[in-house]
């Protein structure tokens, strides 16, 4: 098991899990944006990114703004 | 008539106002007063993911119906890095190479950073971005993001949500003056439908407000106000103001006037 953080909050998961895999563990769904350690990871990358430990994951979505 | 057009990042708008999805009463109230102003332009933003996932596909789905182009922001980013990825995450999301640049530098007025403006606006020009910074009225800024490859900027009319109108119409003017060739949009700061008025009859060629309809009253009516304002505005700019005079001058004929001299 290895420790990531998720939109600033801890989590523990498997070893050895790719970026499209951890989505779908958390439900996420739709139009998402992905950046792991301030890095921006592209929908085409999503299968062959693995989730290491330490990685901070951040997931964003549409909202209003100005 | 000729429709009065304007081109901006590639695309043709027939509307002079662009506007905000936040702080609306409501998501029916947002898509009403946005259908109402008829504006051509909706910026949007990113944020992290929370537990109500399908608020933001319902949000986005109510922008994507209304047929408009979006212009996704930077909004909160403190520096050039944060914004460089959200504009990287925001292309993606929202399938545009538009982008609303704002880099935040100081949390009391808002007031942009032009040092990491400037640093993230070459990197995103460079990377095939069409840049919309947001910057003060500062006229050098200005020569220096149009330097690094932006062709439209968005110098604020007061801090954003503020109300205040525009603060300083002179600076304002001497980046018209300064840049003919450059889309120049106020964006923040905007209170009443008068201060669209005046930022057009500057000869500015678009004005991009938010909390002056979502905060109005009743901001379905006052997005109709803005969209009549903005095109008012825009008219009397083409038509050429009359000189300003230091004197009274009638209007009306001298010659002819009756009981000259009897009363």
């Amino acid at each position: 098991m290895i420790k990531v953080s998720l939109n600033g909050e801890e989590l523990v998961v498997e070893d050895g899990l790719s970026l499209s895999e951890f989505i779908k563990l958390y439900s996420f769904d739709g139009s998402l944006g992905v950046a792991i350690n301030m890095e921006f990871i592209s929908k085409d990358s999503y299968e062959t990114t693995l989730i290491k430990d330490g990685d901070k994951i951040d997931i964003l979505a549409p909202v209003c703004g100005g | 008539m000729r429709e009065d057009l304007l081109e901006v990042g590639g695309k043709e708008l027939s509307s002079r106002l662009f506007i905000g999805s936040a702080l609306y009463p409501s998501p029916k109230i947002m898509e009403e007063s946005i259908r109402a102003s008829k504006a051509d332009v909706v910026t949007v933003s990113l944020r992290r993911q929370g537990v109500n996932k399908e608020a933001g596909e319902s949000f986005w789905n109510i922008i994507k119906d209304l047929g408009v182009e979006v212009l996704p922001n930077t909004a909160g980013c403190h520096s050039a890095k944060e914004a460089i990825l959200i504009a990287q995450m925001a292309r993606e999301v929202f399938g545009t190479n538009w982008i609303k640049l704002e880099v935040i530098g100081n949390q009391y007025n808002l007031q942009p950073d032009p040092y990491a403006t400037l640093e993230a606006a070459k990197v995103l020009v460079e990377d095939g971005f069409e840049v919309f910074p947001y910057t003060t009225d500062d006229l050098v800024v200005a020569k220096k993001l149009v330097d690094v490859g932006c062709k439209i900027l968005m110098p604020w009319g007061s801090p954003i949500g503020s109300g205040k109108g525009l603060m300083n119409p002179y600076n304002l003017k001497a980046i018209r003056d300064a840049f003919s060739d450059i889309t120049l949009v106020v964006d923040a700061g905007i209170g009443k439908p008068s201060d669209a008025v005046m930022a057009m009859e500057l000869g500015y060629d678009a004005v991009l407000l938010n909390s002056a309809v979502a905060l109005a009253c009743d901001p379905v009516k006052m997005a109709g106000a803005f969209r009549d304002a903005i095109q008012a505005g825009r008219s009397g700019y083409e038509a050429g103001a009359m000189k300003q005079r230091e004197f009274a001058s009638p209007s009306t004929p001298t010659v002819g006037m009756p009981f000259w001299h009897q009363s």
